[in-house]
């Protein structure tokens, strides 16, 4: 088991975001998480990555518990993220973006800077390397000295992805990254997708684009009003009636149990 | 996509050289530099040539308020520049370090020089409860805090008989290397000023100190806050933690600058921690450029140079006004429509 949750929820005042979420997943898969908007989906993320204090529950990464951990140091286990709205450092180049993502396996402090110490050389060194690792990983790197906002915006995208990359996780937090694009960028996705999974990556993924979600996902959770409602592989999630009506509405069930 | 094909060997500041071909064909940074080292070393020869002095005391003493402000607006730079913020409370740290000296210097008979680091560390733990503050708001009500601080500290100074009150701390001893005088440096025949060199010492290795910590791992983390605080997070940022180091940072170089100040004009007084010092400070640096180490320092030199300037104008034309109090409001307009990042800044685009 690679991360577990247990009765995790979070409440905004009255309003339950996520409600007694028990997921787990294991190491090298990929988990999908779909649902209508406002089901919670992105709260889950907060929370994971630490962004979002929960109300109660329990986080377990790897045998330890990093439900009250700071979001710098889930970080710094290992969990990383993508945002659905492209929250990059727009001012910054595409290269610099990726520094920025080895803050958290870099150490060197102001004294380093100021005397420019070996350790901070070697540093520096190691991030271009992981600069051209990352960006050739999502295939960008030709753009590497572009103003990161500037970038087109499937790239943009994929940036997100490589800067999540850089900080060395072990998972990766995925947030509609094919919200947008185009059919070819949603196979282009997919193949890095594919590639990183390939690569050990484990993966969970909120996505809307059902091409994406069933070409890929070995399990998927569904939310609905904070909570899960579903569980299971692609094929079984496609024919569960309480998917359908959150989906669709009472009555729209293709087996007509609801 | 071909054409924005870069070789992989060539590093990010191999290509901003070539951007700015300023002078000569040399790069804005060595440009700066060269002129920064011929003022110095012309200072320098002013100062030991026997003789009458080359630069008139004037010059010199503007210079020396210039400097003293530099140092102010390289400080600022790391708050209201780097991180993304605005303050306009920095004058609180500024006239911690006037104060400390002069309280220091004059009642309890210490050096000027030992002064300088107190003053520091009072002025960093005096930006701590700001700094905490500061890290669950941003914009508007950040500017309101740093305000409202430096209120506070203005208040308890003018209200304060140790520290003298409205009337301040006068009578502090002019700072003294080997028991030579900075503003009378008297083993030589003319009457020099040893105030410059050091300021410019200081500004130069401010400058430096400056461009190292910005092109970091501490300056990439500054610069993540700066354009997205959240995103910074999720990449493993301690953004609360890097917001107070950033504040800590510009307090204690504001903190410098101050103490310099107390030891030049021999004199403190709570307008040392007025709002429109506060403004002044952060004019500097919209002036001169947001993030920019020459831009902090050109800043500082218009600021002070323009109305020095401009009473010279006044008493040429036998004006009954200072020009100044008019043309300081218009040339701000002026830089801020026509050039809005500031005379060194860079477009953002």
């Amino acid at each position: 088991m690679l991360l577990e949750t247990r009765n995790l929820t979070k409440e905004f005042g009255g309003i339950c975001a996520n409600k007694d979420i028990n997921f787990s997943i294991e190491e090298g898969e990929i988990v999908a998480i779909i649902g209508p908007n406002g089901s919670g989906k992105t709260t889950f993320y907060n929370l994971l990555t630490g962004i979002t204090p929960c109300t109660y529950g329990k986080i377990i990464f790897e045998g330890t518990n990093i439900t009250r951990l700071k979001p710098e140091k889930i970080t710094r286990l290992g969990i990383s993220r993508t945002f659905q709205n492209i929250r990059l450092f727009g001012n910054l180049t595409v290269a610099e973006n990726i520094i920025v993502a080895r803050h958290c396996r870099t150490s060197s402090n102001l004294w380093d800077a100021l005397i420019r110490s070996g350790k901070m050389k070697r540093e520096i060194e190691r991030d271009q390397q992981m600069v051209q690792k990352c960006l050739e990983y999502v295939d960008i790197y030709d753009k590497k000295d572009w103003k990161a906002k500037n970038l087109p915006y499937g790239m943009q995208r994929r940036l997100e992805i490589a800067r999540a990359l850089a900080t060395e996780p072990k998972l990766i937090l995925l947030d509609e990254p094919a919200a947008g694009m185009n059919p070819k960028e949603k196979d282009e996705l997919l193949e890095i997708i594919r590639k990183l999974s390939g690569d050990g990556y484990s993966i969970i993924l909120i996505e809307h684009a059902m091409r994406v979600v069933m070409n890929i996902a070995q399990r998927i959770v569904v939310f609905d009003h904070g909570q899960k409602i579903a569980e299971g592989s692609p094929e079984e999630v496609r024919n569960n009636p309480v998917v359908i009506e959150a989906y669709l509405g009472k009555g729209a069930s293709a087996n007509g149990t609801a | 996509m071909s054409e924005n094909t870069v070789k992989i060997k060539s590093l990010p500041s191999e290509k901003k050289r070539k951007e700015t071909d300023w002078l000569f064909g040399m790069s804005g940074k060595a440009t700066f530099i060269a002129a920064f080292a011929a003022i110095l070393i012309f200072c320098f020869l002013d100062a030991v040539h026997p003789g009458k002095a080359w630069i008139p005391n004037y010059v010199k003493y503007v210079a020396a308020c210039a400097l003293i402000y530099a140092i102010a607006g390289i400080g600022i730079n790391f708050h209201s520049g780097y991180i993304g913020e605005t303050s306009l409370g920095h004058a609180a740290f500024y006239g911690i370090g006037a104060y400390v000296t002069g309280f220091l210097t004059t009642r309890a008979d210490m050096n000027f020089w030992l002064t300088i680091p107190i003053g520091m560390i009072f002025a960093a733990i005096c930006a701590l409860p700001v700094g905490w503050a500061g890290t669950r708001v941003r914009g508007s009500f950040m500017v309101v805090i740093t305000y409202g601080y430096s209120e506070i500290l203005r208040y308890i100074a003018i209200n304060s008989l140790t520290l003298g009150g409205t009337s301040g701390i006068s009578g502090i001893p002019t700072p003294t290397i080997l028991g030579v005088k900075l503003t009378k440096i008297s083993f030589l025949p003319s009457n020099k000023d040893g105030f410059i060199l050091i300021l410019f010492f200081i500004v130069a290795f401010l400058g430096f100190f400056t461009w190292r910590i910005v092109h970091s791992r501490v300056g990439y983390a500054f610069a993540a806050i700066r354009e997205d605080s959240i995103a910074a997070t999720a990449m493993g940022i301690n953004v609360k933690g890097y917001k107070i180091l950033a504040l800590i940072l510009s307090a204690v170089i504001c903190s410098l600058a101050g103490s310099f100040y107390a030891g030049f004009s021999n004199f403190v007084a709570p307008d040392l921690l007025s709002a429109t010092l506060s403004i002044t400070i952060f004019t500097i640096l919209v002036v001169g450029g947001r993030r920019t180490i020459p831009g902090a320092v050109l800043g500082a030199f218009i600021i002070v140079i323009f109305p020095e300037l401009l009473r010279m104008v006044q008493e040429i034309l036998h004006l009954s006004f200072d020009p100044w109090y008019i043309l300081y409001g218009v040339l701000l307009v002026v830089i801020m429509r026509f050039k809005p990042e500031g005379i060194f800044g860079r477009k953002d685009n």
